[in-house]
């Protein structure tokens, strides 16, 4: 068991934590990432790839997916290739009358969010996307979703994480935090102590544990979503879709009462057609469900009938980092000097990590962000309950 | 190279099944994979990767590799080896 | 398929499964038998009495008279059943050939699923003319078809010697048996001899007749590749060391109409994975089995496992063990002691301890040393095909774990092996062995990869509680 050193220590080598890396590398910063298991094992690898505008909630939520989404452009190149990002617009699929107005509001938030977004009927939609039945009555459309293969976007931080000198250590757990005198100085591992001046809480759905190993109650749950995955088919779908009861499912309890549960379809470059989700609140059990994974198959055969011939090969289950009012925990946190949340992110981990990224690497850099943090910081959900 | 029916082996009735739009002559009781070897046709899709295309054919014989996907009825995706053939079965090969 | 309710159910109409179903049976308790062929039998009875079975193979002619028996007794065999998942409780959800699903309910548990082929993989592997030992029984003894008229049978271990009999019983010509493993591997310890003396004179036999008609058999030769297009294959084989190295200028090529290969089997443990049960890896049990104690039981209360998946060790330990397993659920759901099954119980429990005497050989003639393995890696050029489905070679694994991804899951992410329609089915194994070649652990520290609904692929109109 040896003593080992860091200028930045990372927890979690998820997408997050792998961004975080990176974004500090480009400021000469040699952080140390220290993973459980192994990079994208846990939500990163368990999730669909969708980098969706649409699905973020309009105001704060959406900026911030909107500034991560324009760093997606030269992210490919940057990395070195093979992320696999993709832009082909993305759809979200009305059903019914009430989901029709539902969405004519949300629609105007959007756009007063930065969002622009396009509202066709059904006719339109399926002269954009073929494979969809007459069950969709309409839909909003916007130019700017997107999609990329998220272990691979991990991968690739990683990797241009490390030949600009990160470290990353894997199957090596943190099993404490040490602090000193409301510093933070280093970690416990089940192989030996870590001394850092700097830790970085990229553990995702874990980051309550982690938060706990720290004297802080970090409120991030995990909520499982089942996702189906197709063999490989020719290409099917031209966009990214989701459907206007996957928005509500978010964000607007009463729309999520009426009729099913939200939907999510990709088809990866490799062909295979990503189909999401539940959202449950199952612990930390990443198990698909006979219930799940045949509601997911009902919902979505009557919309593409076409996916009726095509085999499931594999489900799984990703634990979404849930926050009481879905916006991540971000920044500093009062009263423990050097010790930095990054993390609850929701379904939105993939499409915000450049950001977030970005801020985290700026922050510990500088100390100061180009996006303020203050409505992203832990404390906020103390002041809720006051 | 074509397969070769056993003699001497107590068969059931001889049934005609088409393959690729072609009549091709089977018995009740073969699976559709050994009635496609006996007919020599052992290429019944090709794998694609990138731009490279390689012929494939059954494999494990026991419905688990999955390599000898054909269209049968119109559905896709079928393993030739766990299908029983059936006269006046379709069969596409390249089916997807 | 409708939603069934059943006391016991059975996953797997093999040897193991119906011996199960054979002990449960007229006793009052509700059995349905799952099983995803079109008769039941599993692998040792394909193609029932038509296959043509020596009236010697004893093991066999008990089981064709269990398949025979058993419709009488009140159990139902649902054939064409593909069990997708298990739920505890317990649910199962099965496919049925019409692409249709259903939930079948059950209070007791018994996997008993057998065996698939194992493979190392070589050059041109992926051929069409290139198909499984396995597959060529099947072809034969299900479909009475030989893959071609001349069969060059290759790999490792003494099912090459069974399928090469089983082909030339047909009318093919084998021109050659290339065994990895040399002949003094064979011989089995003396005492190990006297205990199942009937099995080897059987095997020595077998042997024997294999090369009275005709067949080059060779030990210690590797298949390097095969060659062909749609003209006949070639088959180049070369000799290897004592140390697993092929032995350079000692090529050999052979022509054929077709290449039958094994290197042994693994055991069926997805759905015994899935459910919870632990499993333990055991090269002289045949890789990863599910743990049982005596009594067949498993990690999990209410699941039995019985035959191929608890010890990879032949059919007369698949009757055995269905039988215990029968006897062992019946004493779980309360059915009055009898001394005289308490005795038979007694006796089946020796017979397995020595069925798995014999198990732990069997496996040992198709496995080799980690340093003839690294040795044997270490030889395989990198553009090998590892994984079928994914077309990812053994470069793409070999940069994968340079890169530092070095377990299962990693690599899967990394290079896409395993992710394919048949979920790493073929190549699990192989990249276990790979692994474990690659990075020096032993394969028992090499981790699983998860399993998850459903274990086979189905259709989502299926799915989705319609038909494709």
């Amino acid at each position: 068991m040896g003593s080992k050193t860091a200028d930045v220590l990372i927890i979690g080598a998820g997408v997050i934590g792998t961004s975080i890396a990176y974004h500090l590398t480009r400021h000469g910063i040699k952080p140390l990432l220290v993973e459980k298991s192994d990079p994208a094992a846990g939500s990163s690898g368990a999730c669909d790839g969708l980098v969706f505008l649409q699905s973020k909630k309009p105001g704060l939520h959406l900026r911030l997916a909107l500034e991560s989404r324009s760093r997606f452009d030269g992210l490919n190149d940057a990395l070195g290739g093979g992320i696999e990002f993709k832009n082909p617009g993305g759809m979200c699929l009305i059903e019914s009358e009430a989901e029709l107005a539902a969405m004519r509001v949300f629609v105007e938030e959007q756009r007063r969010s930065g969002l622009a977004v396009e509202l066709i009927d059904g006719d339109e939609a399926r002269r954009r996307e073929p494979c969809l039945s007459q069950k969709v009555t309409a839909a909003t459309f916007s130019t700017l979703d997107s999609q990329v293969n998220p272990y691979a976007l991990t991968f690739a931080f990683l990797r241009t994480a490390k030949s600009a000198g990160a470290r990353i250590l894997t199957g090596e757990e943190v099993k404490g935090i040490e602090t000193a005198g409301g510093r933070a100085t280093g970690v416990l591992t089940d192989k030996g102590r870590i001394s850092a001046p700097v830790l970085v809480n990229a553990a995702g759905a874990l980051a309550a544990e982690v938060g706990r190993m720290a004297g802080l109650e970090v409120p991030i749950t995990p909520r499982r979503g089942q996702i189906l995955v197709t063999a490989a088919v020719p290409p099917l779908l031209r966009h990214c879709l989701i459907s206007a009861q996957y928005v509500a499912a978010k964000f607007r309890p009463e729309l999520a009462e009426k009729g099913g549960m939200g939907f999510s379809l990709e088809q990866a470059d490799s062909g295979n057609i990503l189909i999401g989700s539940t959202r449950e609140f199952a612990g930390f059990d990443r198990r698909t469900t006979f219930e799940g994974i045949r509601t997911i198959a009902g919902r979505i055969v009557p919309v593409i009938p076409a996916l009726a011939r095509v085999p499931v090969i594999r489900t799984f289950g990703g634990l979404r980092p849930y926050t009481p009012d879905g916006l991540p925990v971000l920044g500093k946190v009062e009263g423990l000097e050097g010790f930095i949340m990054a993390a609850g992110h929701e379904g939105d981990g993939i499409a915000l990590s450049a950001i977030t990224g970005e801020l985290i690497a700026d922050l510990v850099a500088t100390g100061r962000t180009q996006f303020p943090l203050d409505a992203f910081r832990l404390e906020r959900f103390r002041e809720a309950d006051k | 190279m074509t397969g070769v029916r056993i003699k001497n082996r107590r068969r059931g009735a001889p049934v005609t099944i088409r393959v690729n739009g072609r009549p091709v002559k089977a018995y009740t009781g073969e699976t559709l994979f050994a009635a496609l070897l006996a007919a020599g046709i052992r290429v019944l899709r090709h794998s694609i990767k990138g731009q490279t295309k390689t012929a494939r054919g059954g494999f494990c014989g026991m419905g688990v590799c999955q390599e000898c996907r054909v269209t049968v009825d119109g559905v896709p995706d079928r393993r030739a080896c766990m299908t029983a053939v059936a006269g006046g079965m379709e069969v596409v090969t390249d089916g997807r | 398929m409708a939603d069934k309710r059943a006391d016991v159910v059975i996953v797997g109409a093999g040897l193991a499964g119906l011996a199960a179903a054979d002990a449960l049976g007229g006793r009052g308790v509700g059995v349905l038998v799952l099983d995803d062929n079109r008769r039941p039998g599993g692998q040792y009875l394909r193609g029932g009495r038509s296959a043509g079975r020596s009236w010697l193979d004893r093991v066999a002619q008990r089981g064709l008279k269990l398949v025979e028996r058993i419709p009488g007794s009140g159990v139902e065999i649902a054939s064409r059943a593909e069990v997708l998942g298990i739920e505890p409780g317990f649910r199962l959800l099965v496919a049925d050939e019409d692409g249709e699903i259903g939930t079948v309910h059950c209070e007791r548990l018994l996997l008993a699923t057998g065996v698939r082929e194992r493979f190392v993989p070589f050059k041109g592997w992926t051929l069409p003319g290139v198909i499984s030992t396995g597959a060529v029984q099947i072809l034969i003894k299900q479909s009475g078809v030989l893959p071609a008229a001349t069969t060059v049978v290759g790999g490792a271990g003494p099912f090459l010697y069974a399928i090469a009999r089983d082909i030339q019983k047909s009318g093919g010509r084998v021109p050659a048996v290339l065994d990895e493993m040399r002949f003094s591997r064979r011989i089995p310890v003396p005492a190990l001899l006297a205990g199942h003396f009937p099995k080897f004179t059987r095997g020595a036999a077998m042997f024997a007749r294999v090369r009275l008609a005709g067949a080059a058999v060779r030990g210690g030769v590797r298949i390097l590749e095969a060659r062909g297009g749609d003209g006949p294959l070639e088959v180049v084989a070369a000799r290897v060391d004592h140390a697993g190295i092929a032995i350079p200028g000692s090529e050999t090529a052979y022509s054929a109409g077709c290449l039958a290969t094994g290197f042994g089997f693994s055991a069926n443990v997805e759905l015994a994975q899935l459910a919870g049960c632990s499993l333990a890896f055991n090269s002289g049990l045949g890789g990863w089995v599910v743990k049982v104690n005596d009594d067949l039981e498993t990690s999990i209360e209410g699941i039995h496992a019985a035959g191929e998946i608890t010890a990879v060790g032949g059919a007369a330990k698949s009757l055995a063990e269905g039988r215990l397993a029968g006897l062992s659920i019946l004493r779980r759901m309360g059915l009055p002691k009898s001394g005289r099954r308490e005795q038979e119980v007694f006796a089946l429990k020796k017979t397995r301890r020595r069925q798995m005497a014999f198990a732990r050989y069997f496996n040992s003639q198709f496995g080799f040393t980690p340093a003839y393995m690294i040795a044997w890696v270490r030889g395989l050029p990198d553009d090998v095909p590892v994984c079928r489905c994914e077309e990812v070679s053994l470069g793409d694994i070999r940069r994968a774990v340079a890169e530092g991804f070095d377990t299962p899951a990693a690599v899967k992410k990394a290079t896409r092996c395993g992710m394919g329609i048949c979920q790493g089915s073929t190549c699990k194994t192989v990249l276990t062995d790979l692994l474990a070649a690659l990075t020096g652990k032993p394969p028992a520290y090499i981790p699983l990869s998860s399993v998850r609904i459903p274990v086979k692929p189905v259709y989502l109109g299926t799915l989705a509680g319609g038909r494709p």
